[in-house]
C-alpha cells in the first residue's frame, strides 16, 4: 500500500512538472507531413515519366 | 564598462569586426554577380567588357559560398568563444594569423577569377583548368580556417583545465563541433588540390583522375552545408530563446544533435555523385542511408524550436493549442530574420531529402532545381539567420545600439528578401523539374520547344534577382549605420541559459574521444571500400581544359 502511494505521488510531480507540448507536437506533425508529401509528388513525377 | 558588459574586449571586438568586413563586402560582389546572372539568363542582356557568363558565376560562387560564409562563421565563432571561454593575447595573434591568411589567399583566387584564368565555378571540377594562383589560393583559405580550428580547440582545452569536472558552455561545445567536422572534412578537400589539382595545372603531371577529384571534393562538400548551417543552429538553440525571453529547450538535447551531425554529415558525399559512373551502386545506397541519418539531428532541432517557443508562451500566460505563437516577438528583427530562415529551411529541407533519394536525383540532377534549394538552405535559411545575428552582434562590437531605425529597416530588409527569394527560388525550383540545367548561360538551344518553356521561369529569376539585390544594399546600409551611425551604448550580447532544474547533461556527450572515434570509423567504413575500388578501376585520366571556360 504505502508502494503504491509513493508511486502515485511521483506520478503526480512528473505530470505536473511536463510542459504542455501539445502545440508542438501538431507543429512537428505538420511539418513530417510536409516532407513526405513534397516526395512523395517528386517520386510521383519520377513514376510519370 | 563596454568591455564588461558584452564580456568582449576592445582587442576582441577589432578581430571579430574585421571577419565582419570581409562578409559584407563579399555579398556586395558576390550578389552584383548574381543579378547579372540572372539577367543574362533572361537572354536580353550581355555582359560587357568582354566579361565571361562563366567567369562572373565562379565570383559569385566562390565569393558568396565560400568566402562569406567562412569569414562570417570563423568571426562568429571567435565572438562565441570570447564571451564564453575567453580568448588569450597569445590566441588572439593566432586568431589575427587566421584572418590574414584567408585573405591573402581569397585576393590570390579573386584576382585569377576576375582576370578570367578561372572559371572554374566553385566547385573547380577537373578537367577544367584553372590558373595554379586560384588552387594556391583556395588552399590558404583553408589553411587560415585551420588555425582558426586550432585557436577554437585551444580555447576550449585551455578553459577544461580551470574548470575540471564542469560542462563546457553550450556555445563552446557547438563551435568545437563545427569546427571538428570542418578539420575532419577539409581534409579531403586539401588531398585533392595539394595532390591532384596544383601538381596537374602547374604541368608537372599530365592527367588527373577525375572521379577520385570529384569523390575527395564531395567528401568536403556536403559537410561543407553543415559547416554553413551549424553557426545558424548555435543562433537557434542558444541565442534566440533569450531574444524571445525564455531558455533553452534541453541542453542535453542540443549537444546531442551537434554530435549526430559530426557523426553523420561527412560520410555521405556519394548523394551528389549519384549519376556518377565508376561508383559501385552498393556504396552509393549506404552512403544515401547515412545521408537520411542527417535528417533525424534537424528534425531534433525543428522539435527543440518549436518546444521553446511553446513553453516560453506559455510561461508568459498565453493559453490555447497555439496561443504561444503570439508571443513571439514579431517586431524584433533579431528574431524575425532568423524565424524566417528557420521557416524556409522547411521547404528546403524536403528538397534536400528529394536530391538525396536516388530515384529523384534522376528527376533533378544537374537541373536549376538545385541551385534553387541551395538558394533556399544556404542563401535564405543560413544567410536570413547571419543577418539577424548582425543585427546584434555588430552593436555589440562596435558599442552601439540596435535602434527603432535599423531594427524596422531590418525588418524592411528581411521581407524584401524573401519576397525576391520567393521568386528566384520558386522559378529555379519550377524550371529545374521541366528539365532546365544548373551551371549554363542563357541558350535557346536551337530554338527547342523545351528550352522554350523555361523562358518565363528565366525571367522569374531575374525579378527575383534584382529585388534581392535591393535587399543587399538595403544590409549593406544597415552594416555600415550600425557600424558608423547608430547611438552609442551598450547592446546586450544574448545567451540563453538552461532551465531551472532541468536534468543535469551527461558526461558521455563530451567524451571526445569516443564521439571523433565513431566519426572516423563511420567515414572509414563508407569510404574505404569504394575509393579503393575508384583507385583501382579508374579510366585513364584526363588532360588539362583550359577552354573555352577554364583559363581562357
Amino acid at each position: 500500500m504505502p508502494s503504491t502511494n509513493l508511486k502515485h505521488q511521483v506520478e503526480q510531480e512528473h505530470s505536473s512538472s511536463e510542459p504542455n507540448l501539445k502545440g508542438t507536437l501538431i507543429s512537428v506533425s505538420v511539418v513530417g507531413g510536409f516532407l513526405v508529401l513534397s516526395w512523395l509528388a517528386v517520386f510521383g513525377l519520377f513514376l510519370a515519366r | 564598462m563596454i568591455a564588461e558588459k558584452t564580456g568582449l574586449s576592445k582587442a576582441d571586438s577589432r578581430l571579430v569586426m574585421s571577419f565582419m568586413w570581409v562578409t559584407f563586402i563579399s555579398l556586395l560582389i558576390g550578389g552584383l554577380m548574381g543579378l547579372l546572372q540572372t539577367l543574362v539568363r533572361t537572354g536580353n542582356f550581355n555582359l560587357p567588357f568582354g566579361i565571361g557568363y562563366y567567369q562572373i558565376l565562379t565570383v559569385h560562387g566562390v565569393i558568396l559560398g565560400l568566402v562569406l560564409t567562412t569569414f562570417f562563421i570563423i568571426g562568429f565563432q571567435f565572438a562565441l568563444m570570447a564571451k564564453t571561454v575567453g580568448m588569450t593575447n597569445k590566441q588572439r595573434k593566432w586568431a589575427w594569423a587566421s584572418f590574414w591568411v584567408m585573405l591573402i589567399g581569397t585576393i590570390a583566387s579573386a584576382i585569377m577569377i576576375l582576370l578570367g584564368k578561372a572559371s572554374v565555378l566553385y566547385t573547380f571540377y577537373a578537367p577544367l583548368k584553372a590558373h595554379p594562383i586560384f588552387y594556391f589560393g583556395l588552399t590558404f583559405v583553408v589553411v587560415g580556417s585551420w588555425i582558426a580550428c586550432f585557436v577554437n580547440f585551444h580555447q576550449l582545452y585551455q578553459w577544461k583545465k580551470k574548470h575540471q569536472g564542469e560542462h563546457s558552455p553550450l556555445l563552446a561545445f557547438m563551435v568545437v563541433i563545427n569546427m571538428l567536422m570542418w578539420f575532419i572534412c577539409t581534409l579531403g578537400v586539401a588531398a585533392t588540390v595539394l595532390i591532384q589539382f596544383i601538381p596537374w595545372s602547374l604541368g608537372l603531371v599530365g592527367e588527373i583522375n577525375i572521379l577520385v577529384s570529384r569523390t575527395l571534393f564531395w567528401y568536403f562538400g556536403h559537410p561543407l552545408v553543415y559547416f554553413w548551417l551549424l553557426p545558424a543552429y548555435m543562433a537557434w538553440y542558444a541565442i534566440l530563446p533569450k531574444i524571445i525571453g525564455g531558455k533553452i529547450f534541453s541542453d542535453s538535447l542540443a549537444r546531442l544533435a551537434f554530435i549526430l551531425f559530426l557523426i553523420f554529415s561527412i560520410p555521405v558525399g556519394f548523394h551528389h555523385q549519384l549519376l556518377e559512373p565508376g561508383i559501385d551502386p552498393m556504396w552509393k545506397y549506404i552512403q544515401v542511408v547515412l545521408t537520411f541519418a542527417v535528417i533525424i539531428p534537424s528534425l531534433l532541432t525543428a522539435f527543440s524550436m518549436f518546444a521553446t517557443f511553446e513553453i516560453t508562451g506559455r510561461q508568459k500566460g498565453y493559453t490555447g493549442l497555439f496561443g504561444w505563437f503570439r508571443h513571439l516577438p514579431w517586431k524584433d528583427v533579431r528574431f524575425f530574420a532568423p524565424f524566417m530562415g528557420m521557416v524556409a529551411f522547411i521547404p528546403a529541407g524536403a528538397g534536400g531529402i528529394i536530391n538525396a533519394s536516388n530515384q529523384m536525383n534522376q528527376v533533378v540532377h544537374n537541373t536549376i532545381w538545385v541551385t534553387g534549394h541551395f538558394h533556399l538552405t544556404l542563401a535564405t535559411t543560413v544567410i536570413l539567420t547571419f543577418f539577424g545575428i548582425t543585427y546584434w552582434l555588430v552593436p555589440v562590437l562596435t558599442g552601439r545600439k540596435i535602434d527603432k531605425k535599423i531594427n524596422t529597416l531590418g525588418m524592411t530588409q528581411t521581407i524584401v528578401w524573401l519576397v525576391g527569394m520567393f521568386f528566384m527560388s520558386g522559378s529555379m525550383h519550377l524550371a529545374g523539374l521541366l528539365g532546365a540545367p544548373r551551371r549554363s548561360a542563357f541558350s535557346d538551344y536551337q530554338g527547342s520547344a523545351q528550352a522554350a518553356e523555361w523562358i518565363g521561369y528565366q525571367y522569374g529569376q531575374a525579378i527575383g534577382g534584382s529585388i534581392l539585390f535591393i535587399g543587399i544594399l538595403i544590409m549593406l546600409y544597415n552594416f555600415f549605420y550600425m557600424t558608423f551611425k547608430a547611438p552609442k551604448g551598450v547592446e546586450e550580447f544574448p545567451i540563453a541559459e538552461a532551465p531551472d532544474g532541468s536534468e543535469p547533461t551527461p558526461l558521455v556527450l563530451e567524451n571526445w574521444k569516443l564521439w571523433i572515434g565513431i566519426t572516423v570509423v563511420l567515414i572509414a567504413f563508407a569510404y574505404t571500400i569504394p575509393f579503393v575500388d575508384i583507385i583501382q578501376n579508374s579510366p585513364p585520366g584526363s588532360p588539362p581544359f583550359e577552354w573555352p571556360i577554364g583559363n581562357g
